[in-house]
């Protein structure tokens, strides 16, 4: 177990020097950022001191190793846009998209569990045909429409919540309702076929003869059996999330997140802004995913026991 | 009994949230809120190029010089200035004024604040404005004599811009989060992300503000901003779009700054023939472009691109009518009945409705003959090939460009140095009669000699037809029913100046 985690840890800190290398690369690339941070009538001399001023224009490989070897120790260089340290914009603005994430991903779990294990056992009966109505449409209609549907009804016409911002718990309400939507679409009818290929199996009729209840068959065992695929949609869709799908829902309710901050340095051209976001979410996916490998051992035993790959001449073989 | 118990649960917990919302506008009845569209960069006066920005530090921070509603220099923080020699001007500034933080303000303070923002250590966005200062010193306590390394009419209208900044609190860390200035409100809180809350300033020098505290909040979503104006959570609202302004509870207008151009290329191809030029400029109904792409909210420019609020604007001249008939008639004159050209516009809406604006005068100029290949490129690249160093006479650039212009200087220096200038940023021309002028305006320090300069500038480039000519856009903004405001010329959001019906 233990070399199992080391080895991925290994892996991820590759994973996430390999991101900082190409995000560095590419926003470097685009060009200068004190172009767009001055007027148009800027002259060109103007710029290009403004370019020195920032850092910008000192050899690339100069940059990029002081970005490598500062984000070890979080110090990610100062924002172009914001003349503040990059890594505390992005450590101040992660609550707020952790937050809205967790609380979507809760919901929607919350929701397509029940209405999942529903469809599947009431397969092909209205239920089942409208709940897999709902999920499609959760899938496709894009979440920014959701939001200004949510706004108009709830702000607008009825002065239920606010419109957006953030700060209070009725600040939550909406945007955390439009991003689960997607979510619960999707995991849905992740749900429901899980189980259905669950419910047809032996153990369940014979679980059934023994006289155990419908509860206990479904929750117990059979969603057991089929949490592996469901807990593999989740992480995937916090993933996605987490990297910045929250944008369209950021910007719509001026959400102070990542994502929205993500898409404002790209424009911005600041560099190790960029870098900081980039690099704090890809370290969270990573421990994410770690996390989830260890989740799946202690669901599914098979996992936990299996033999490991490498068998020594010790091991005995099987009589 | 599950279910009703679900029930139950389900209605009390709706109960419970809508029971913390936030509904009715502000407690406080002279407390507004106005809307922002994105999140300031920061709050230090001297240091930021950002409209959000300004609109919360220009309610904290002041100028030795104030620009009245017409645009007319009056006195500010200075009571009077004048020229003394060349490259020296001298202000006289108002007594009994202080920062709100108790730092005396005086000529100490203005040197202090010239060399602040004049340094290249400090690294401001805002050099644009500077020209050649070259600094600042204190003849006594009430008087300050402000250098220039060449001699400069325009140091009054560039102290209309540059800020005063306090001494002491200014070299503190923390400055850029917590502006502290001699203006009519002072910073009570500011969440990045969130809300900047400011609230009166007692001992402010000036007439009282009636409103006492406003909240200034990012909302980034121009339809967001709508529905908030619409549910009572905002009370401005600017950067609305045309079609969405109406909607407004109440709508306030002014004439603006921003004037949609097209640069011609001159130097190489197809309008390097002033007829080319010319039938292009009357192939466009710019009416026409007014009323459907921004809800006649605006005019049309009268053959330059500043308007009469600017130092400089020629009142004589008139846009070039729309005549696709002549247009096509000075294009047979010139031999070239279908001319190949390629259009530069920015594809992420930089300025309001600029793709939609290329693509229409595209055309209008196809209608008269041209063929016109249009491409819309990302604001970085888009701003890189028209400011590139490159575009000389030899290596010209693409025959059409568009670009927004707006003059906050007030002066026609920056717009025609950037225009008509051969070595202009945003210039295709190469007419050194018009070098000379442009040269002599700048350095020339009697106000008349120079805006008969300009005006002649003005009439020489509308026949040379350098540029389509286009529209002055308005500033538009939306406010709520208890709002009373009249909008600047400049766009600036001087909280000062409004109050509740």
């Amino acid at each position: 177990m233990f070399r199992f985690i080391a080895r991925r840890l290994l892996f991820a800190v590759l994973v996430i020097v390999a991101v900082q290398v190409i995000v560095f690369a590419i926003t470097h690339a685009l060009g200068s950022p004190a172009r767009l941070m001055l007027p148009a009538t800027a002259s060109a001399e103007q710029v290009a001191l403004l370019d020195s001023q920032l850092g910008y224009d000192r050899p690339w490989w100069e940059q990029l190793v002081e970005l490598l070897l500062g984000s070890i120790v979080g110090d990610f260089g100062t924002s172009y846009w914001q003349n503040v340290p990059a890594g505390g914009v992005v450590f101040s603005r992660l609550p707020a998209t952790l937050a809205l994430v967790g609380l979507s991903m809760a919901l929607a779990i919350a929701v397509s569990v029940p209405l999942g294990v529903l469809a599947a056992m009431r397969r092909g009966t209205t239920w089942d045909k409208t709940i897999v109505t709902i999920s499609l449409v959760g899938v496709s209609m894009p979440a920014f429409w959701i939001g200004y549907l949510l706004i108009i009804l709830f702000s607008v016409q009825l002065g239920w919540l606010p419109t957006s911002g953030y700060g209070t718990p009725a600040h939550y309400v909406l945007p955390v309702i439009t991003l689960a939507a997607l979510p619960i679409g999707r995991l849905t009818q992740i749900v429901r076929s899980s189980m259905l290929g669950e419910v047809g199996q032996q153990y369940m009729l014979v679980g059934s003869s023994l006289g155990l209840k419908p509860v206990t068959r479904i929750y117990k065992h059979a969603l057991k059996n089929a949490s592996i695929p469901i807990l593999t949609m989740t992480g995937w869709e916090i993933s996605r999330l987490i990297s910045g799908f929250t944008v369209l829902v950021e910007v719509v309710f001026s959400w102070p997140g990542i994502g929205q901050l993500a898409v404002q340095a790209i424009e911005h051209r600041d560099v190790p802004l960029l870098v900081a976001s980039v690099t704090v979410v890809a370290g969270l996916i990573v421990v994410l995913n770690l996390l989830l490998d260890v989740a799946y051992s202690l669901l599914d035993p098979r996992i936990r026991t299996a033999p490991t790959a490498r068998r020594t001449s010790k091991e005995k073989e099987p009589a | 009994m599950r279910r009703k118990a679900t029930v139950a649960i389900v209605a009390t917990a709706l109960l419970a949230v809508t029971g913390c919302a936030t509904t009715a506008p502000e407690a406080a009845v002279d407390s507004i809120t106005i809307a922002l569209s994105a999140d300031p960069s920061g709050l230090d006066p001297q240091l930021v190029q950002d409209g959000n920005a300004l609109a919360v530090y220009g309610n904290i921070s002041e100028t030795l010089v104030f620009r009245a509603d017409d645009g007319e220099l009056v006195e500010g923080l200075a009571l009077s200035w004048e020229n003394i020699d060349d490259t020296t001007w001298q202000f006289a500034l108002r007594p009994d004024v202080e920062f709100s933080n108790g730092e005396p303000f005086d000529a100490e303070a203005v040197v202090h604040s010239i060399e602040r923002i004049i340094d290249p250590e400090f690294a401001t966005q805002q050099s644009g404005w500077l020209g050649s200062l070259s600094g600042a010193e204190a003849v006594d306590d009430l008087t300050v004599n402000i250098t220039t390394s060449e001699a400069d009419p325009r140091v009054p209208s560039r102290m209309a811009l540059i800020t005063i900044v306090p001494p002491v609190a200014s070299e503190e860390e923390g400055f850029g989060s917590a502006p502290v200035g001699t203006g009519p409100y002072v910073l009570d809180s500011w969440t990045r992300g969130g809300d900047a809350v400011l609230s009166v300033n007692d001992g402010y020098w000036g007439d009282a503000p009636e409103i006492q505290s406003i909240t200034f909040r990012p909302v980034t979503d121009a339809t967001v901003r709508l529905a908030s104006l619409e549910s009572g959570e905002l009370d401005l609202v600017s950067g609305l779009l045309p079609e969405q302004i109406d909607q407004a509870p109440q709508v306030v207008q002014s004439r603006g700054l921003e004037f949609p151009t097209i640069i011609l290329d001159t130097r190489d191809g197809a309008f390097a023939d002033v007829r080319v030029r010319q039938a292009a400029n009357y192939a466009v109904d710019k009416q026409a472009l007014l009323d459907g792409l921004y809800g006649g909210y605006g005019s049309i420019a009268s053959c330059q691109m500043i308007g009469p609020d600017v130092f400089g604007f020629n009142p004589e001249l008139e846009a070039y009518d729309y005549d696709p008939e002549k247009a096509k008639e000075l294009l047979a004159e010139a031999g070239q009945p279908a001319p190949k050209v390629t259009f530069i516009g920015d594809a992420t809406n930089r300025w309001l409705k600029d793709a939609e604006l290329v693509q229409s005068v595209a055309s209008y100029l196809t209608e008269v003959g041209f063929e016109v290949d249009v491409q819309l490129l990302d604001f970085g690249a888009f701003l890189d090939e028209l400011l590139a160093p490159e575009n000389t006479a030899e290596t010209p650039r693409e025959d059409l460009y568009f670009i927004g212009h707006g003059n906050d200087s007030a002066d026609a220096d920056v717009t025609y140095t950037a225009f008509y200038a051969s070595t202009g940023i945003d210039s295709s021309a190469s007419n050194p009669e018009m070098d000379a002028m442009i040269e002599a305006g700048r350095s020339e320090l009697d106000a008349d000699a120079r805006e008969s300069t300009y005006q002649e500038i003005a009439e020489i480039g509308c026949d040379e037809a350098n540029f389509i000519f286009l529209l002055n856009l308005d500033n538009t903004y939306g406010l709520s029913e208890t709002l009373d405001w009249a909008p600047r010329v400049d766009g600036q959001i001087l909280v000062k100046t409004m109050s509740l019906k």
